[in-house]
């Protein structure tokens, strides 16, 4: 009878975790699978109704993504739609390569910046130190539209509206408080002997951050240097107004004036979403053990 | 206090060379903040300041004249509604979107939590699957919605027409009825997987004996959740709610600019838009810095709310 009961409560647990399996894959997965799947087919093919929910080998087409890369319209296009390939569709490429520039630049000022800064907060004691750490972790807290019509002037005073360089600058400004949070409680749980064995050896302290702290520290660093690449990778508002040509247009920037122009090719706007989502989504495939570490460990928590 | 904890310790014939110390630690440490410090001061503090200052100053053609014109902005917005049209229907319109994204994204990614502790197979497949509407940029996601809203060639109208719930396709983004809801929705898909994983690590710090104890009292599962569970995840909680709600007021915005454009009439119209608008369309900066300044104010409202009703006993916890 007992048994009974366990046994009935263990199956019905059971099915409750596959429903529930089930439930959030679909929910996850399927704006995604749509997106992928409507950029692999013919412009004609996302034209019908109902839509092909799952398309078969004859509307299949690889004419986006090779319009993205070359630029040739694909044959049988009406008037708007060329018009619109040869106008913006040709910006998603380059604006794609401004992104990943602007936030690899960012990752590495995080951690060549953000990493003895994160250290410095973990291991000293100084006049100011838990009230100047609060301030930098309450910058997050602050809404960046807040500063956006003081950055769009101050960019045109710095000669830095319209550059890579001016959403480096503020990306870092945006990242780094985050990566300080992270790291500083990283090292936190990390021993001490080893830097301290280090000094003690004469070893000055950059020296030990890059031979000792950083080998042991690697997790942490990983996980602060991906959150700022992602962050950076995907910022819309400050792109936005501040950028105006291919010089600096980032892919957010990019795709948002795509999608909302008055004629649109779906295809090829899924194709290009699809090509913006490729670096991120690779990211985070390959280092998931560090993002999902760092948003479950008390690295993120804390 | 830190500080304070330090002299504390020192004995009278150490606390000179203590103190000395102590100082030279401190010009090391700025030294080394000094990079950090320098982007943060540009970047940001400095057009905080100028922003604040900005609220205050009067304008003409776009131009700040430099004249301080006092509170004149922020009253013009609460006080004069065919100056600053809109600005009641967008706080009311924010602050709908931000309880109920928050609701939404705490509930779901707390079910989701539970779910992605359990032991199972597949469940490193669903936390890699739960990663990819993070990773995805928000705009991309935003595009990716807007087709599957579209009102003539949608899948989201294809699939409810094959299933018999509507008739004809619907307008989802030009309805004024499913407009908001229609941008939360894709909202709050991408926002789950971010609180869930933080979520579960709240989770996974019970100890199992403590179920198995509940188990053992014959406690309710919905007596369990709220009487044993939610107490002891109660940072992690409060946590994510103040994460999600500072997104929620904010990280819309990419969402609106490709869907719907503030409409249909002003349906979707939220602060950050209205910002937007005010600073750059109309080029009214002062008044759309008084209203950042305004929702900064809601925002900090809304996080002291969470840190005093959730856990008077706040400072306990953190040490």
């Amino acid at each position: 009878m007992l048994n009974n009961s366990i046994s009935g409560r263990l199956r019905l647990k059971k099915l409750v975790i596959i429903l529930a399996s089930v439930a959030v894959l679909f929910y996850v997965l399927a704006p995604i699978y749509w997106i992928v799947v409507s950029s692999f087919q013919k412009e004609d093919a996302l034209n019908d109704k109902p839509p092909h929910f799952f398309p078969t080998a004859d509307v299949f087409t690889l004419d986006h993504y090779s319009f993205l890369f070359t630029g040739e319209v694909p044959e049988g296009s009406t008037i708007m739609i060329q018009a619109q390939y040869t106008m913006s569709g040709t910006l998603v490429y380059p604006s794609i390569i401004n992104s990943l520039i602007i936030a690899l630049a960012v990752t590495v000022i995080n951690i060549v910046i953000g990493f003895p800064t994160g250290h410095i907060f973990s291991r000293f004691r100084f006049w100011g130190d838990s009230k100047l750490f609060g301030v930098l972790v309450a910058t997050r807290l602050l809404p960046s539209i807040s500063i956006l019509v003081p950055m769009f002037i101050l960019m045109q005073k710095l000669n830095l509206y319209d550059t890579k360089l001016g959403l480096i600058g503020i990306y870092s400004a945006i990242t780094i408080p985050f990566t300080i949070w992270i790291l500083r409680s990283y090292f936190k749980n990390l021993p001490i002997e080893y830097e301290e064995a280090a000094r003690m050896d004469g070893c000055s302290y950059l020296r030990s951050l890059v031979k000792v702290v950083l080998p042991i520290a690697k997790p942490g660093v990983a996980a602060a240097a991906i959150f700022a690449f992602m962050t950076a990778y995907g910022e819309f508002i400050f792109a936005t107004v501040l950028t105006r040509t291919i010089a600096s247009r980032t892919q957010t920037a990019v795709l948002a004036s795509l999608a909302s122009g008055l004629s649109v090719s779906h295809g090829m706007v899924s194709a290009a979403s699809v090509l913006a989502i490729l670096p991120p989504v690779l990211i985070a495939v390959i280092f998931r053990k560090q993002i999902i570490d760092g948003l479950t460990s008390k690295l993120g928590a804390s | 206090m830190q500080t304070a904890l330090l002299k504390e310790q020192l004995k009278p014939e150490q606390s000179n060379y203590e103190a000395k110390r102590f100082r030279q630690t401190t010009a090391f440490a700025y030294k080394m903040l000094l990079p950090s410090l320098l982007f943060i001061v540009v970047f940001i503090a400095f057009p905080m300041f100028y922003s604040v200052s900005l609220a205050f100053q009067g304008f003409k053609y776009g131009v700040p004249t430099g004249e301080f014109v006092g509170l004149q902005n922020f009253i013009d917005i609460f006080t004069k509604p065919t100056v600053a049209p809109g600005f009641y229907n967008s706080l009311g319109l924010t602050m709908q979107f931000t309880v109920a994204a928050v609701a939404a994204v705490i509930v779901i990614s707390m079910g989701v939590a539970f779910l992605i502790n359990e032991n199972f197979k597949g469940n490193s497949l669903i936390k890699v699957a739960l990663l990819l509407p993070y990773a995805i940029p928000g705009i991309a996601s935003a595009v990716t919605w807007d087709w599957i809203y579209d009102a003539n060639l949608g899948v989201l109208n294809g699939l409810l027409v094959k299933l018999g719930i509507i008739e004809s396709y619907l307008t989802i983004l030009s309805n004024e009825k499913f407009a908001l809801w229609a941008i939360w929705f894709a909202y709050v898909w991408k926002m789950v997987p971010y609180s869930s994983f933080l979520l579960s690590a709240g989770l996974s710090t019970i100890p199992s004996s403590v179920y198995e104890a509940a188990r053992m009292d014959r406690s309710s599962v919905a007596r369990t959740f709220f009487k044993i569970t939610l107490p002891l995840i109660l940072p992690v909680l409060q946590l994510a709610l103040v994460v999600q709600t500072i997104f929620a007021l904010l990280l819309h915005f990419g969402l609106i600019f490709v869907m719907t454009g503030g409409g249909p009439g002003d349906a979707t119209r939220t602060l950050p838009w209205l910002i937007y608008q005010e600073s750059f369309t109309f080029t009214r900066f002062g008044r759309g810095s008084a209203m950042a300044i305004i929702m900064s104010v809601i925002m900090i409202a809304f996080i002291y709310i969470y840190l005093v009703l959730l856990n008077p006993e706040r400072q306990k916890a953190q040490r």
